[in-house]
């Protein structure tokens, strides 16, 4: 079987101990919620935590939707529907996008 | 920098480094590199930088590709079924829409920029954060579907349905204006609004976007039914 050449190696000791260390600190964040979601009190307090998150996302989206359906029609009458007259335009104008190369962007 | 871009609706584009060069790409869009390429991810510009990248779609980190002594290669692919196109941002600063950036030479600096008129960000279709692409080098942008590309003189003008205008030079004026009367708002399938682009400059419009693409699937998604 043929071998690669010239091969250096570049050590990955450091970064695989740091992996370990994120995979430690998962598991004792997965045994801290599990303790703090056993617990009623603290239980609680992250329910009301989410909800209130919840809830206010929810209102953000509404009145972002709101805005958008009262503006929606003062903005349709104040464009209008724009076209120009007495213009020519070219099917040629329109170039699609292919392979391409540096070498054709350099003759552009 | 020598590059190819290759393939037809799922498109490499495959970049040559000398050993003095690098390039920058949005995580995950490495397909494939030579043996004697290295990345690593780094944030560049710092964690506000990175922070500002995320909003526009990209990556908190881009990757940094460097060949190691020798002439390497590095191929990346976008994420959807579509075009990759090749910018020259020395001749110009271009917008691009919300996750069309792929890739870049390190002089090309990816920035966020907000949509100068609200009417625009509510309603024309690209939101109300864009990526901007300045300095100088070449960039590749990604976007789904198939690409044209126009260059507008000054005063001519583009209606471009909602959401399928991908990127446009800086010197185009994007704006929103009514698809047309209440039959065709209700019945025309466009809606209440288009996107006007207005020259002098470049735009490219794609024939379908992402969004256009999963509700035309969703009817044939398996289900556990069938």
């Amino acid at each position: 079987m043929a071998e690669a050449t010239n091969m250096k190696k570049a050590g990955t000791g450091k970064s695989g101990l740091g992996l370990i260390l994120i995979a430690i600190a998962v598991v004792v964040l997965i045994g801290v919620a599990v303790w703090a979601l056993t617990n009623p009190d603290i239980l609680k307090a992250t329910i009301n935590i989410v909800l209130i998150i919840v809830a206010a996302i929810v209102i953000i989206a509404l009145v972002v939707c709101g805005i958008m359906f009262i503006m929606a029609v003062p903005v349709y009458i104040h464009k209008g529907e724009q076209y120009q007259e007495g213009v020519d335009y070219s099917i040629d104008d329109v170039k699609s996008v292919k392979e391409s190369t540096s070498e054709d962007k350099k003759n552009e | 920098m020598k590059y190819t871009i290759t393939g037809d609706n799922l498109q490499f584009v495959n970049v040559e480094l000398s050993p003095d060069e690098t390039l920058h790409s949005v995580a995950g869009a490495m397909a494939y590199m030579t043996g004697n390429m290295r990345m690593e991810a780094v944030m560049e510009g710092g964690l506000m930088s990175g922070l500002k990248r995320s909003l526009t779609g990209s990556s908190l980190f881009l990757v940094k590709y460097t060949p190691q002594g020798g002439v390497g290669v590095v191929g990346l692919g976008g994420k959807v079924p579509g075009k990759i196109l090749d910018l020259d941002i020395g001749k110009g600063t271009w917008i691009v829409q919300k996750t069309g950036y792929l890739g870049a030479q390190p002089s090309v600096k990816l920035d966020m920029v907000f949509q100068k008129k609200l009417s625009s960000a509510f309603f024309g279709g690209e939101g109300l954060i864009l990526q901007k692409l300045s300095g100088q080098g070449m960039a590749f942008i990604a976007a789904c579907g198939d690409l044209n590309i126009v260059e507008l003189k000054a005063g001519e003008q583009y209606k471009v349905s909602t959401a399928n205008a991908v990127a446009w030079e800086e010197s185009v004026s994007y704006d929103i204006a009514a698809a047309g009367g209440i039959k065709t708002s209700l019945f025309g399938g466009e809606g209440l609004f288009v996107t006007t682009l207005t020259g002098p400059g470049k735009i490219v419009i794609q024939s379908m976007t992402l969004s256009e693409l999963a509700n035309a699937l969703v009817p044939y998604l398996p289900s556990n039914n069938s």
